[in-house]
């Protein structure tokens, strides 16, 4: 099996009068070592599909479908959807990291970044204070993060949006997961901070054999970093494939249109 | 050549840095660092950079929202800097500003007509309130709003109809010079376009100059007649459009018209990416201050900074022109 098998995904959400769907029946699958890409406009259901994995829907969600995430060995291959609290918490972070959007609000201000992310490391391992310190290098070193040492009792403030994100990213591999959730990683960032973030993601999986979901608003982001991609419209995948047959023959009219609209450079006649 | 509308000349803004419950200054930060810009009338000039680079203290300098701390800034021949409080007000109709986040722009609680005839209270208060009224309904419609929005709130529009609202007011006192910072940033993706075709629009339907303050590259091309580069406080390239897209001469010009994701599978390998971050205006680098990430720096460059050199498209670089992009044009490779 892939590592991970998303099918026949349902979101749904309590309104006035009723239930309101917000995830129609995704079936998605993610490969070891592979970077696929879940584009979509604002609403269409791509974080809730990546939230579902790790049951960080709000309660009041309705989910149904089934998540399977492939065993690792001497353990049993079970519905994340269904796994009770106790064993998500044993998949969150040690199986499945996230990395989230805002780098400037998902750090602690008032904590320097070493502690946060030995925090991580100490929560899925038990190691001595010293220990953690240097595993917290390592991390931090595997992000890239310039000077890594000497960054550990700086706070969030200090670093820039790109320097956060690297320390994100750290928290996010603390416990070796297989699989990385990156929600629009580098929507926040500017263009050459961005080409740095996309550059890591593929060198960790290059390096680590991780696997990453990359949701995204960006179709050029899509094209640059990922080997397969699935586009999601009103709450259903409308198409999905290898990144070069979407881009060279859409076959669905949203994908086109979806295509038709981003903004290149060179649009223009010179 | 005719007098530019806006003409900007050695501007540099400082600062300071405070810490403690007393405030006191530990030093400054220099945001913006020489910097020599003109607008023609009707021309579309875009300032592009980075987070940080100082473009928005350029635009705020420019229209004196904050003081700058040397230079010179004259709109229309007249010094902006020498006017007191009272005559820059008046002269304040004639450039006005559109801010980047539509939401936050707009006072929650006036209407959407209030809101819009405001600057006419301000600036035209001889007219009756039928008249303004009227004039209201004529500035929804320039930007394409419908006349019955007047009696809507803030929170009742979207993202794109704020933000034509807050192009509405920009427009009411009749300016000669937008400043338009970010004004498509905080909006989806679909909406953008809309946004950059209205003020391609009015640029030329009302003869408007446009300053716009940019990250997007796209949208960079498709409204500037010329483009001016910063980093960190500095201006390192100034060009025509096309001259710019097609044949940058700064190396950080060409890393970032390169960094710029295309929609294209199996371009990825010849994207460059600069290493490092933009270092702090706070300790800025001697010498060129993009030495320290550029792929070409030399010795020299860490001794001298470069002047702005050349004749139409100019460049701040000793080895300008010497760096290109892998894969070759960075601009127009399908036209």
């Amino acid at each position: 099996m892939a590592l991970l098998e998303i099918d026949g995904l349902e979101v749904a959400f309590p309104a006035a009068g009723g239930w309101v769907p917000a995830v129609r029946g995704v079936s998605l699958s993610i490969g070891r070592g592979e970077i696929v890409g879940l584009v979509g406009e604002s609403g269409s259901g791509k974080s809730l599909t990546a939230l579902s994995v790790l049951q960080l829907l709000p309660p009041r969600a309705r989910v149904a479908g089934s998540i399977r995430l492939e065993a690792r060995p001497g353990e049993e291959t079970s519905d994340l959807l269904a796994a009770p609290e106790r064993e998500i918490r044993r998949v969150r972070g040690r199986r499945i990291g996230i990395v989230f959007q805002e780098p400037s609000t998902a750090l602690d201000p008032v904590w320097p970044v070493g502690f946060q992310v030995a925090e991580a490391v100490r929560a899925h391992r038990k190691l001595s204070r010293r220990e953690a310190r240097e595993e917290v290098v390592r991390l931090l070193d595997l992000v890239a993060l310039a000077d890594a040492r000497r960054r550990l009792d700086d706070y969030p403030h200090q670093l820039s949006g790109g320097q956060r994100q690297r320390v994100l990213i750290a928290m996010a591999l603390a416990a070796g997961p297989d699989l990385l959730l990156a929600d629009e990683p580098t929507t926040a960032l500017d263009v050459t901070i961005q080409a740095q973030i996309l550059e890591l993601l593929e060198s960790l999986r290059t390096g680590l054999g991780l696997s990453v979901l990359l949701i995204t608003h960006d179709l050029a982001v899509v094209a640059e970093t990922c080997d397969r991609m699935a586009v999601m419209h009103a709450g259903r995948i409308v198409e999905e494939g290898k990144v070069e047959d979407v881009f060279r023959a859409p076959s669905h009219p949203y994908t086109r249109q979806l295509l038709a609209a981003v903004p290149r450079l060179g649009g223009l006649p010179s | 050549m005719t007098q530019p509308l806006l003409e900007i000349e050695g501007l540099r803004k400082d600062f300071p840095v405070r810490r403690g419950l007393l405030g006191r200054t530990l030093g400054t930060v220099r945001a913006v660092d020489g910097v020599d810009l003109s607008v023609r009338r009707g021309e579309c000039l875009a300032l592009v950079g980075e987070s940080g680079s100082g473009k928005t203290t350029v635009a705020r300098c420019a229209l004196r929202l904050v003081e700058p701390t040397a230079g010179s800034v004259r709109f229309d021949g007249e010094d902006l800097l020498a006017l007191g409080t009272r005559e820059l007000r008046r002269r304040r109709r004639r450039f006005q500003m559109v801010f980047q986040d539509p939401y936050g722009s707009l006072n929650p609680r006036q209407r959407i007509g209030s809101a819009v005839g405001e600057p006419l209270e301000v600036h035209e208060s001889a007219l009756s309130r039928a008249a303004r009224a009227e004039r209201v309904r004529e500035l929804l419609g320039t930007v394409g709003l419908p006349p019955e929005m007047t009696a809507r709130w803030p929170h009742e529009l979207s993202g794109g109809q704020r933000q034509r609202v807050g192009i509405a007011r920009a427009l009411a006192a009749g300016p000669e010079l937008l400043v338009a910072d970010e004004p498509v940033t905080a909006l989806d993706v679909s909406i953008r376009g809309q946004i950059l075709s209205l003020l391609e629009d009015l640029r030329q339907r009302l003869g408007l100059a446009l300053l716009l303050i940019a990250h997007d590259m796209a949208a960079v091309e498709r409204l500037a007649d010329r483009v001016a580069v910063m980093y960190l406080g500095r201006i390192v390239e100034v060009a025509p459009r096309s001259a710019l897209f097609s044949r940058p001469l700064h190396p950080y010009t060409v890393s970032l018209l390169s960094a710029v994701p295309r929609p294209e599978p199996g371009r990825r390998r010849s994207r460059i990416v600069l290493g490092g971050e933009p270092p702090s205006p706070l300790a800025p680098p001697p010498g060129c201050p993009f030495h320290p990430r550029c792929p070409i720096a030399r010795p020299r460059c860490s001794e001298e900074t470069p002047p702005l050199a050349g004749e139409d498209h100019l460049a701040a670089c000793f080895y300008a022109g010497e760096m290109t992009a892998p894969g070759g044009n960075l601009s127009g490779a399908r036209a």
